[in-house]
């Protein structure tokens, strides 16, 4: 589980890597469309390229932590050569650097996380477990 | 690794080992990057990207480490060849690339 990072901006991280790769309109602020990840793990046809699917399911795994189980060296197969997917990943690893740069960057990208709102009740309505 | 062809993924093993026993490094993503040596040399995929993620957030160095990997060393083959050879001359002399707090871009490939 990454430090420091709330469940909140945890579906805001899916937010800018779906971003990445065209998909920010299934990704909206109360978590991902379902069928976003059918499409990531390959269950239902999409548009994406085998390195767009497995950013997103790098997406779902800091997500929810469950989503492919994305391993470095898969991710690292997956994405050679491909500069913008792998642009999403540093990104990703720059914005860890200090505590208050996920939400300077996450700001950078557009995405304005609310303080007000409570991971936990976001993470619940997130995995749809929430009514 | 599939990109690499026997001696890409020795060496890149190589600098992974090289980093983790690396003194000073805490035992969390020495732990990490000596199993990212073992995965890359046999091609087995042990450890998943947000594992890294968290180690690379407890330890600066290999959180640069790594985004220096991404960004520049899968580039293309003679990307890699260089980011290797980059990591040679640091170890080589001794002493850790450091990166200043404002410093948050990784270098030009």
């Amino acid at each position: 589980m990454l430090k420091s990072v709330n469940a909140v901006q945890r579906n805001a991280l899916g937010q800018m890597l779906a971003q990445y790769v065209n998909a920010q309109s299934m990704w909206p602020d109360d978590g991902p469309f379902p069928v976003l990840r059918d499409m990531a793990l390959g269950r239902a046809p999409s548009q994406f390229s085998d390195a767009q699917r497995v950013v997103l399911r790098i997406a779902f795994d800091i997500f929810d932590g469950s989503g492919g189980g994305v391993t470095l060296v898969e991710a690292a197969d997956a994405l050679a050569g491909k500069t913008e997917e792998l642009r999403s990943i540093v990104t990703l690893l720059l914005a860890l650097s200090e505590e208050d740069a996920v939400g300077l960057m996450l700001k950078e990208h557009g995405i304005e996380v609310d303080a007000s709102v409570d991971p936990e009740r976001a993470a619940l309505l997130a995995r749809g477990t929430l009514q | 690794m599939r990109v690499l062809d026997g001696q890409g993924r020795v060496a890149v093993a190589d600098v992974f080992a090289r980093e983790a026993r690396r003194r000073g490094r805490p035992a969390v993503s020495a732990g990490v990057l000596e199993a990212l040596a073992r995965d890359v040399l046999d091609g087995q995929g042990r450890v998943g990207v947000v594992e890294v993620l968290a180690a690379a957030q407890a330890d600066i160095e290999v959180l640069f480490l790594l985004a220096d990997f991404l960004d520049c060393g899968l580039a293309s083959p003679a990307a890699l060849a260089a980011w290797v050879a980059g990591r040679e001359e640091v170890a080589g002399e001794g002493a850790v690339a450091v990166h200043s707090q404002d410093e948050r871009v990784v270098p030009e490939c």
